[in-house]
């Protein structure tokens, strides 16, 4: 099964993993700086919750300290890393369905959609896609969700996406193709911006 | 068009690029002759584009920090040394007493080491004493009584299982067992052999115990009669602990009877010693109703 592969140069993700379960713990932050910005994203991405999906990350982390003994190394880190986040992010899903929370936050107020630096027309159409966008990618079941942030916002290949998720590839093209289509035949194409 | 929907997948999949080969060629030769089709994966790319150009959030500057503090009451991160070491006036008495403790240990182990471990030959269970049957060693009138005391008697190497008769305690239950027998032998011929006491319960385990006694003190079970009778030939040197090992198996109950051996056969076994010459030692062992 492929794995997530590590883009960096500096000491491998396993040779941290390895020098973490030998006790030293200055590896352990350095794998959490190195992972922190995509493990936070992901959880945004997910929820669209700032605080949530900081709790999440930490979560994440928190956990994969406490579970590095029992990593053997089977994948790459950052697939096991993205695993985690993604089943502490539909845990975090089921825990407001729970308390009957609504399940789609919309971001607003929490990000600024685009660069100031953008025309003030274009950037109002653009701000009013990528709200519309966000809201409906929260409705859609977090299976869907999960896949299409892992493909479009992390860029991991079906094969890296079904190894995070485990299932085929076969899945995740469907799950994929499902959660596109879902999105085009709600989001009116006149409104989506041409390029 | 149905060609449409059975491609809907794969224009997906057409443009992240996760499609080949032949199915590739024919989803691209559909979609430059289908309208529909190329206005529809134009909308799948600007979607994807804007999923991916959706604002990320950046990790906070103390989220490391924060971390770190969640996970301190779990692991602190303290250096190995302050974790071995502090605080001293604890832990270095603690070592130390340990340590004390393991040599200790280990002297005492290594002197006792010697002691051969005791056997179970049978992890199956004694079963209760059928009191119908009992044996009975019945002494001969003139028995030619070895004058040396089974404590003097200085037992073959591979006599240990009589003399752990005498010496300690661990049972073998002997009843109806041929995998008993064998390991009783191995029990015998172990370095160091392994003590074992014989405790009959029927007349197969007297007669079992009786074969590998006598095999121990180079003996030899040579009859058995229908009335019951077990004729043994032994050494002469080894009677006495043959005797001791048989009262301890019966107890009070147990009598014998010896008597001179008559001349040996002509296939005697090569081991026998000519100048041991052996007597007939005859066990009888009756049924309590006769």
């Amino acid at each position: 099964m492929a794995g997530v592969q590590s883009k960096t140069n500096e000491v491998s993700d396993r040779d941290l993993v390895m020098r973490c379960q030998a006790g030293h713990d200055r590896a352990f932050e350095s794998l959490v700086i190195r992972h922190q910005a995509r493990a936070v994203n992901v959880a945004w991405q997910l929820l669209g919750n700032r605080e949530d999906a900081l709790e999440v990350a930490q979560d994440a982390f928190v956990r994969v300290y406490q579970s590095l003994d029992g990593f053997r190394g089977d994948c790459e880190f950052t697939t096991w890393l993205y695993r985690i986040v993604v089943n502490l992010a539909h845990n975090k899903h089921r825990w407001w369905r729970r308390r009957g929370r609504a399940e789609t936050e919309t971001m607003e107020g929490d990000r600024q959609f685009v660069a100031p630096t953008v025309p003030p027309d274009a950037a109002a159409v653009q701000n009013e896609f990528n709200r519309r966008l966000s809201a409906q990618i929260a409705a859609l079941p977090a299976a869907f969700r999960a896949v299409l942030v892992l493909r479009n916002v992390e860029g991991l290949s079906y094969d890296e996406i079904a190894a995070v998720l485990e299932c085929s590839q076969g899945t995740v093209k469907s799950r994929i193709a499902r959660a596109r289509e879902a999105l085009r035949e709600i989001m009116n194409h006149e409104d989506m911006p041409k390029h | 068009m149905k060609i449409c929907q059975n491609i809907e997948a794969d224009l997906s999949a057409l443009i992240d690029g996760e499609l080949a080969g032949e199915r590739q060629a024919e989803v691209i030769a559909h979609v430059d002759h289908c309208l529909d089709c190329t206005r529809r994966i134009g909308e799948l790319q600007r979607l994807a584009s804007g999923v991916g150009g959706l604002p990320k959030l950046d990790p906070p500057a103390q989220f490391l920090a924060d971390i770190q503090r969640r996970l301190r009451p779990a692991r602190p991160l303290v250096p190995w040394k302050e974790k071995l070491f502090q605080p001293f006036w604890l832990k270095v008495p603690v070592a130390a007493l340990a340590g004390v403790v393991v040599v200790v240990a280990s002297v005492v182990w290594f002197t006792h080491s010697e002691q051969p471990t005791p056997v179970i030959v049978a992890a199956k269970p004694l079963a209760p004493r059928n009191p119908a049957v009992k044996a009975r060693i019945l002494p001969m009138e003139n028995e030619p009584v070895p004058a040396t005391a089974p404590s003097e008697v200085k037992l073959p190497e591979t006599a240990l299982l009589t003399k752990s008769f005498v010496e300690t305690g661990a049972v073998a239950d002997t009843s109806d067992s041929i995998a008993a027998g064998r390991k009783l032998v191995d029990a015998v011929r172990a370095e160091p052999p392994a003590p074992v006491v014989i405790r009959g319960e029927s007349l197969v385990a007297v007669r079992l115990c009786v074969t590998d006694l006598a095999k121990a003190l180079n003996g030899r079970l040579t009859t058995i009669t229908l009335s019951n009778t077990f004729i043994v030939h032994l050494p002469r040197r080894n009677v006495g602990a043959f005797r001791t090992a048989m009262s301890h198996l019966q107890k009070s109950e147990s009598m014998y009877s010896l008597r001179p051996a008559p001349a040996p056969p002509k296939n005697q076994p090569a081991d026998a010693s000519p100048t041991d010459p052996a007597i007939d030692l005859e066990v009888i062992v009756e049924s309590g109703g006769q």
